[in-house]
């Protein structure tokens, strides 16, 4: 009888207990991330303002960063004039992937662990790249060339139209280095052709009859009898940009397309009669 | 954030300095206790932060340093913690004191509760948890320690200040690893990380 007594007594007990209803051990489910005490109510603060995107490109990382948070909420009260803070938020990536953003703190902004994001777009605005220099064999310009006779095409070869080029932002112990080449050069011929191309192979100073080796066209109709005034093909020249970075235990790739214009005269062939 | 207890990179100046002794922690290399353990589990308790010379005897006087020098900020950390949650809302503002004993991640997840529990009317206005901090590695060439800790809360109820209702669930202790590291900057040792381990009763 007081068996009975003392094991209904327990059952209250159990059943009485906030976390847990059908099991003798329940399983908690809300706990202080800090000392993972077991709670009835999570005290983590809401997210003002949401957060920022993922994006940045392919990475590994895994590890936690404290983020700004974007847009930023409004200061907390009496915080209106706290030079240096801003929201932020510790956001936790496992192999690159958001695993948990946490609560949104109003902290002062060297605490801030830089973002490597943030930093590769730092790094990338200071590479300089520019839209390609485009050169043609017979050049531009000239007396051109005519119908069914090979052109040569390439872009300059300069640091700033072809790469590489690099450069390194850095924050703290944090340093994050963009790198960006031209990776092919897409050329609009004007009569309604295109050509994929790397940087092209330089026409050669003393001259050659054979056809570029790897970026050259022949035009299979005159300029002069299709654009009007009887002017040159319409060319273009656009470079794609492959910009990678690394840093901060992350990487990523952006691409970049610039693209320059220019024209080429084509003309008929007349074959005079002999007769 | 949950992080796996890290292992020992092979050639790294790696020393384990004792081991769990009761607690069951990680069984891989926290609590594979073949040898005795260097360093009693007073370091919480020390002295001056001064830990029993005895249990010392194998360890590089740097390492010593480093270990005595790592549970002192734990402990600091502890305090302050306690001292916070008694009041969240004393202070409008408590990174200035976080930021003595903590670096994130740790930090930003420590300030967020005491903010959190300001904003939510909670508190921890009596007691505080029942701790046995050990260091269970010193990285020199990291400034890093390692702490093993097993922490009961039943000591320190988290409540809510209007109606004095209990917000925690008394629960039996169990492990919370740290991590402790070296701020040349700040020219202090800082609690970096601090994984609560619910499942690993100790």
């Amino acid at each position: 009888m007081l068996k009975r007594l003392l094991l209904a007594l327990a059952m209250i007990a159990v059943l009485a207990t906030p976390a847990g209803l059908a099991s003798a051990e329940p399983v908690c489910e809300v706990r202080d991330p800090q000392t993972g005490a077991c709670r009835v109510y999570a005290a983590d603060p809401g997210t003002p303002g949401g957060g920022g995107g993922g994006g940045g490109g392919a990475s590994t990382f895994t590890g936690c960063v404290n983020e700004r948070m974007s847009p930023q909420p409004p200061p907390p009260p009496g915080a209106e004039n706290s030079l240096g803070n801003t929201w932020v938020q510790s956001v936790c990536y496992v192999a690159g992937i958001e695993s948990s953003r946490g609560p949104a703190i109003w902290m002062f902004q060297l605490d801030v662990a830089p973002d490597p994001r943030v930093l590769a777009q730092e790094a990338i605005s200071e590479l300089i790249m520019r839209a390609p220099t485009i050169r043609t064999a017979p050049p531009q310009g000239s007396a051109g060339t005519v119908v069914g006779l090979p052109i040569w095409m390439w872009v300059e070869r300069s640091s700033e139209t072809a790469g590489p080029i690099s450069a390194t932002a850095s924050a703290g112990a944090v340093s994050v280095t963009a790198t960006a080449r031209v990776i092919e050069v897409l050329w609009d011929l004007g009569d309604g052709s295109t050509r994929v191309c790397g940087l092209g192979t330089p026409y050669p100073p003393q001259g050659s009859d054979r056809p570029s080796p790897d970026c050259g066209y022949s035009y299979q109709m005159a300029s002069t009898n299709h654009v009007p005034g009887a002017g040159p093909w319409p060319l273009s020249a656009t470079a794609t940009w492959e910009i990678t970075w690394a840093g901060g235990g992350m990487s990523g790739a952006e691409a970049l397309e610039l693209t320059s214009n220019g024209s080429i005269l084509i003309r008929e062939l007349y074959v005079l009669n002999g007769d | 954030m949950t992080r796996p207890v890290r292992r020992s990179p092979p050639g790294l100046l790696l020393l384990c300095l004792f081991v769990l002794s009761g607690c069951s922690s990680d069984p891989d290399d926290l609590a594979s206790s073949e040898t005795a353990p260097l360093l009693a589990p007073a370091a919480s308790n020390a002295v001056d932060g001064a830990l029993p010379t005895e249990a010392l005897s194998q360890t590089s006087p740097e390492e010593q340093a480093a270990a005595v020098a790592a549970v002192a900020a734990y402990d600091g950390s502890w305090a302050l913690d306690v001292q916070a949650r008694r009041d969240p809302g004393a202070k409008p503002n408590w990174q200035l004191d976080y930021r003595q004993y903590f670096t994130d991640p740790a930090l930003s997840v420590a300030l967020g509760q005491v903010y959190g529990m300001r904003d939510a009317g909670l508190a921890s206005p009596t007691g505080e948890p029942s701790r046995d901090p050990r260091v269970v590695a010193v990285d020199l060439d990291r400034q890093s320690v390692e702490i093993v800790d097993c922490v009961d809360f039943r000591t320190w109820p988290e409540i809510f200040v209007a109606t004095g209702e209990q917000n925690s669930i008394p629960e039996p202790p169990f492990v919370i690893q740290a991590r402790v590291i070296y701020d040349p900057a700040a020219g202090r040792w800082l609690v970096t990380e601090q994984t609560p381990h619910p499942d690993q009763p100790c």
